[in-house]
């Protein structure tokens, strides 16, 4: 009898003490070289769940086991959906694009910041990455898969819809993968396949999986025009490390092949124009600020030295990082930034109508060059 | 020793016979009264083969069709034969025949298979048929599939079971693929004065088509052809040697000059046609330049392999092109081929009224629709403006222009410096 009790005085003892480790303050973030940062605590995570914070840096989702939104002024948190989604993207007006894999298909749901369903739309596949423009047009990378004897055929779709919630799609590939790789691969295959919508919105960066029988698998680095429906290959990654993404106005290209380096180079062109030692990278092409690791670059060099381990994220538009360091979430802003001017609408439209004449073919990347620089003075 | 290795050779026998015989006898349960095994039986195969030998035992994969009996099974013994096949005209079958199987209407594991060896991504042959791609599953099966399985079907020609050595040596073995508006090698013979003697007195007076093609039994078919498909000749060092054995063949029954002459006579009508092609090609390009084809490429159902372009070549489609374009194409691919397969084939009506006449009919045509839509056009008489008010489209004439040879670098740079400078000083 006695024993009996003393072992449940020992288990409250665990659970207090486990309970107490998750309940208890965030430990105050590691100081910073910068002075007019701005630091804020926001909630304790486990490693590994995603997380993105809004445009406005008010809006939190984050999910563990399940996918749960967060209004920091007041702490006031709801859960949207119970399972952890494959992709989550804000938009700059605060809506929240979620994409969960369901019985067999993408569900992709559209979020208020007050937990309304503004939209949702089934797609067969799994989404890889969601992606929102400036003017509120929303972009879905799916993969498809087929399983044949011989091999998995995939099928890579771009899902565009405007801000009146309209429609488009494109096929960007298709790829027959051996049968060893796709086993190897198994539910992560859809990951391998990326973008990125270039901000002037007609081009996009993706990566193609390659992986027949005869050749080392690899995944392409290509260059699509959604207009033309014409590809150029730019360079080609490992199959399961690296990244790359495009830069401000689309015409510089980051490239890491997971080989410590992260390079810079304009898209048409093969030398490149600067690298940093490093291996996780994003951009935020609205604000001109580059993340490599555990540290933030502007256009004039390095701004600001993370902790070491930390994990930062852009917020949407870039004005936040949202900073994953030992087991809390903290939102650091108040960093310069030199946000990039939207072109004139004449500017803009012939721009859009050379990088077309590019895309066909028609004129080189030189005459491009040439007739950017005099519409564009840098 | 001796009646050891005797008997040894007696149990390897038995057993081998006893093993064949098994194998027959579970086919043979259903299909002894067919029409296979009583070829089989009667063929040079009966009694060296087994039903399974050639179409493996697999019941299931039989009977679903996906147990193609390719060329590469009848080479295991006949392999030279195989290697000439492989590398004759006869051997790359596929580069008229099948398209990748991304753009077929079902993707079954037959469809696969006859591009690919299973498990290799890799096709067979390189494969660029844009009238292929548009047909339906059953026309691409019987009206293209029949002759360009040729690629890795010995039975094309020496059927499935039979093995006489008759059925290949007769010319209508041929005609069943050479002949027709687009190659009427065999009508072209057949009514020639080779075809006429071929019945009457045999080979040993007058050719038939294996006599020239396949001299001495070689399964290399491209012996003594002096240009590939589409009628361009090879380049000269090839040409003279084609050329020298084909006249080898010929001096066997007729003066080396006489041969050598009629075959020069040949050449140069097929020269002679191949200009009045081009001069109907550049008409059509010409139109295609300024917009003025009706449907313009740019307006219709894409071309499968080239999209939105306008195609006067070897990818050439019947359908989905515009009238003056139809017109071509009859020019090309029927009457063209006529005259100069006609000429070759030493076939006088073949070569001038089939030929040469409608050559010359349709290429007058073709003016007189050009006239017609230039005049729509409103470009009545007057010269081919030389300028679109398209950016995009005059930077694709150019494009073209330099792409045919008409414009050098140097002039196709400044056009394209002046189209660049007009987008870039537009409002």
């Amino acid at each position: 009898m006695r024993n009996r009790h003393y072992g449940a005085i020992f288990w409250w003892l665990v659970l207090g003490l486990s309970l107490g480790g998750c309940v208890g303050p965030i430990k105050p973030f590691p100081a910073l070289n910068a002075a007019a940062l701005r630091v804020q605590p926001l909630v304790r995570i486990e490693q590994g769940a995603p997380f993105a914070l809004s445009a406005d840096g008010r809006w939190l989702a984050f999910a563990e086991q399940r996918l749960n939104l967060r209004d920091i002024e007041s702490a006031d948190q709801l859960e949207l959906e119970p399972l952890v989604p494959d992709a989550m993207s804000w938009s700059m007006k605060n809506e929240l694009a979620v994409s969960m894999a369901q019985e067999g298909q993408a569900l992709l749901r559209l979020y208020s910041v007050t937990g309304e369903r503004l939209f949702e739309q089934p797609l067969p596949g799994r989404v890889s990455r969601l992606q929102w423009s400036e003017d509120g047009t929303l972009t879905a990378g799916v993969l498809e898969r087929k399983t044949y004897r011989f091999g998995t055929h995939l099928t890579a779709w771009l899902y565009q819809w405007n801000e009146k919630r309209q429609l488009k799609r494109w096929k960007l590939f298709e790829s027959t993968i051996n049968p060893a790789v796709a086993a190897q691969q198994g539910d992560h295959l859809f990951r391998l396949f990326d973008f990125d919508l270039s901000p002037l919105g007609d081009e996009v960066l993706l990566t193609r999986i390659f992986a027949p029988p005869a050749f080392a698998p690899a995944r392409r680095l290509m260059l699509y025009h959604l207009a033309t429906r014409k590809t150029q290959i730019l360079d080609e990654l490992p199959l399961t490390s690296g990244s790359a993404r495009l830069g401000a106005e689309g015409e510089t290209l980051f490239v890491a092949k997971g080989a410590g380096q992260i390079s810079q180079r304009r898209i048409w062109f093969e030398h490149l124009d600067q690298q940093w030692p490093g291996e996780n990278f994003s951009f935020s092409p609205r604000a001109q600020l580059l993340l490599i690791d555990n540290r933030l670059y502007n256009r004039k060099g390095l701004l600001l030295e993370l902790p070491p381990l930390s994990q930062p994220r852009f917020s949407a538009g870039g004005r936040y990082l949202l900073v994953l360091h030992a087991d809390a979430l903290y939102r650091i802003g108040g960093y310069p930034r030199a946000d990039l001017l939207p072109f004139e609408p004449r500017v803009l439209k012939k721009l859009l109508q050379l990088r077309r004449l590019r895309s066909l073919g028609l004129i080189e990347p030189r005459d491009y060059s040439q007739a950017r620089e005099r519409l564009v003075p840098r | 020793m001796r009646f050891l290795l005797l008997l040894i050779s007696l149990f390897v026998g038995l057993f081998a016979a006893a093993s064949l015989y098994a194998a027959e006898g579970e086919c043979l349960k259903c299909h002894a009264e067919s029409s296979a095994n009583r070829q089989l039986k009667a063929s040079a195969h009966a009694g060296h083969l087994s039903c399974a030998d050639c179409h493996g035992s697999d019941h299931q994969k039989i009977a679903q069709g996906e147990s193609f009996v390719g060329a590469d099974v009848c080479g295991r013994c006949h392999p030279q034969q195989l290697a000439e096949h492989r590398r004759s005209r006869h051997g790359m079958g596929l580069h008229a025949g099948w398209g990748c199987t991304r753009n077929m209407p079902e993707r079954t594991m037959q469809e696969c298979q006859f591009c690919h060896n299973p498990g290799d991504t890799r096709p067979l042959s390189t494969v660029q048929c844009a009238r292929f791609l548009k047909q339906s599953p059953e026309m691409a099966q019987i009206g293209c599939n029949r002759c360009h399985m040729i690629e890795d079907s010995c039975a094309s020609c020496h059927t499935n079971h039979l093995t006489e050595a008759k059925i290949v040596q007769d010319p209508a073995v041929c005609a069943k693929c050479h002949m027709g508006p687009d190659h009427p090698q065999w009508e072209a013979w057949k009514t020639s004065q080779h075809g006429t003697l071929y019945p009457l007195l045999g080979e040993t007076e007058a050719p038939g088509c294996q006599l020239c093609h396949m001299p001495q039994g070689t399964h290399d078919v491209s012996g003594g052809l002096t240009a590939p498909p589409g009628g361009k000749p090879y380049q000269a060092s090839k040409f003279a040697a084609q050329r020298q054995a084909m006249l080898e063949l010929c001096r066997q029954c007729h003066a080396p000059s006489f041969a050598a002459r009629e075959l020069k006579r040949a050449d140069a009508v097929r020269a002679q046609t191949l200009a009045l092609v081009e001069e109907a090609r550049a008409i059509i390009r010409n139109l295609d330049d300024h917009g003025w084809l009706d449907p313009s490429p740019r307006q219709r159902v894409p071309h499968p392999q080239r999209g939105q372009e306008l195609v006067l070549d070897g990818a050439m489609l019947y359908e989905d092109i515009s009238y003056i374009e139809s017109l071509f194409f009859r020019l090309n691919k029927f009457a063209a081929a006529k005259t100069f397969k006609g000429a070759y084939h030493q076939n006088p009506d073949y070569t001038h009224w089939y030929g040469n006449a409608e050559v010359k009919l349709l290429l007058n045509d073709i003016k007189g629709e050009a006239r017609r839509l230039q005049e729509r056009a409103g470009q009545g008489g007057q010269n081919l403006p030389t300028r679109n008010s398209d950016p995009e489209q005059t930077l694709e004439v150019l494009q073209r222009q330099y792409q045919r040879g008409e414009r050098d670098a140097d002039a196709y740079r400044k056009a394209k410096q002046q189209v660049l400078e007009e987008i870039l000083e537009m409002n």
